[in-house]
């Protein structure tokens, strides 16, 4: 379960790097969201992955049982996700705005364009 | 719960102009996969390496243990977020409105035409069944909000849920419910931000830090169970609140803005 979970971060780092590196600045956002996927999963699976447990104390229980998954984490992932939510709306409505103007979402041609 | 958030990714993305490719060559092909594969390699072994690692666990602990005595909360991660870190979750909402006034700015605002009359071309099984499931996620909503504490749960879920009732009605273009989706986003976000603004004031009153939490009594309801009143309750409601509200600003303008250039194209032709 371990390796399969590092093996999937990996392959979403690498689409994601891969597609940063393409001109197309619509491709470039993808690649960045699929980074920011791939550094929240990372996250969340260093947090310890329990049994599939939630951290949720029991019914009777006082605290939480003995190897569950760490609370912060996820809490800290969960305001990185809706984050990395509203960024990417931002640069997605930047990028069409951008798109309006110039009529092109090619890095290079974008490059040329004053101001 | 993280499903709902890729949704909404699926509805933002889709709501793009068919953005013309000119050059769908990619710039130096071999070299960039190359870079890509190290890079999900050096991934992939930082994160075996990070199941190893041992953190110290003392401050999740800490959290952990004072999560039922001090916040009367059974859900970790929902207590970190509406009382211990709560300051940090401000921060987060408070990012997220800016946002959201950010795409409505760059946009120029609603567009002042609204078509919303328009109802040929819809699936009658969605304007159907939306009449019920619309109403049926807003409840479920407030029920995920006000049972967030101790189970799975919360205001960020619940705002989604919401914020994704109400686009439902707007995408089955029922002629119902549209006060629904009329919901005036921008207000629905300043109350939420100045409720969770205003749930850190009463500790102030108490000699204590902004934020510290302060607890009243608790009531029952049926199907939730028993909540406890207190700060971070409102604290979670304005995070629901500017959650929804953000949302559906975001559908709103950016779907807006799509069908008023849609207008405008039809009459170029």
């Amino acid at each position: 379960m371990e390796v399969f979970i590092a093996i999937m971060v990996g392959c979403l780092a690498a689409c994601g790097t891969r597609l940063l590196l393409q001109r197309s600045l619509f491709r470039v956002l993808i690649g960045l969201a699929l980074i920011a996927q791939a550094a929240n999963v990372l996250v969340f699976t260093a947090a310890g992955l329990g049994k599939g447990d939630t951290s949720v104390i029991g019914a009777d229980a006082k605290a939480l049982p003995e190897g569950h998954p760490d609370p912060l984490a996820q809490a800290l992932v969960l305001t990185a996700i809706v984050i990395s939510f509203g960024v990417l709306a931002f640069c997605l409505v930047l990028l069409k705005r951008t798109h309006r103007r110039t009529a092109d979402a090619d890095l290079d041609a974008l490059a040329q364009t004053e101001s | 719960m993280e499903t709902l958030t890729l949704l909404l990714f699926a509805l933002a993305i889709y709501g793009l102009p068919g953005m013309k490719e000119k050059s769908t060559s990619s710039r130096g092909g071999l070299g960039a996969t190359l870079v890509a594969v190290l890079v999900g390699t050096g991934f992939t072994l930082l994160t075996m390496k990070a199941f190893d690692v041992q953190i110290s666990d003392a401050v999740a602990m800490e959290l952990a243990a004072k999560s039922l005595p001090e916040a009367y909360g059974k859900n970790v991660v929902n207590v970190i977020l509406v009382d211990f870190r709560a300051l940090d979750t401000m921060g987060e909402i408070t990012v997220l409105l800016i946002a959201a006034l950010g795409v409505y700015a760059m946009l120029g605002g609603y567009a002042t035409n609204h078509r919303l009359t328009m109802v040929q071309g819809r699936s009658p099984v969605l304007r159907a069944s939306t009449r019920y499931i619309a109403p049926a996620m807003i409840l479920f909503s407030i029920y995920l909000l006000l049972r967030g504490h101790n189970e799975p749960g919360g205001g960020f879920i619940g705002g989604l849920v919401a914020a994704m009732g109400a686009i439902l009605v707007h995408l089955a273009r029922t002629d119902m419910p549209l006060k629904l989706y009329r919901m005036t986003p921008g207000i629905l976000m300043v109350i939420g931000l100045a409720m969770a603004v205003l749930s850190g004031v009463p500790s102030l009153f108490q000699g204590d830090a902004y934020l510290t939490s302060v607890w009243g009594g608790e009531f029952s309801l049926p199907a939730v169970g028993k909540i406890k009143v207190g700060t971070p309750l409102f604290f979670d409601v304005g995070v629901y609140l500017v959650v929804a509200g953000v949302v559906l600003m975001l559908y709103r303008t950016m779907e807006e803005w799509q069908s008023a250039r849609q207008d405008i194209e039809n009459c170029a032709r």
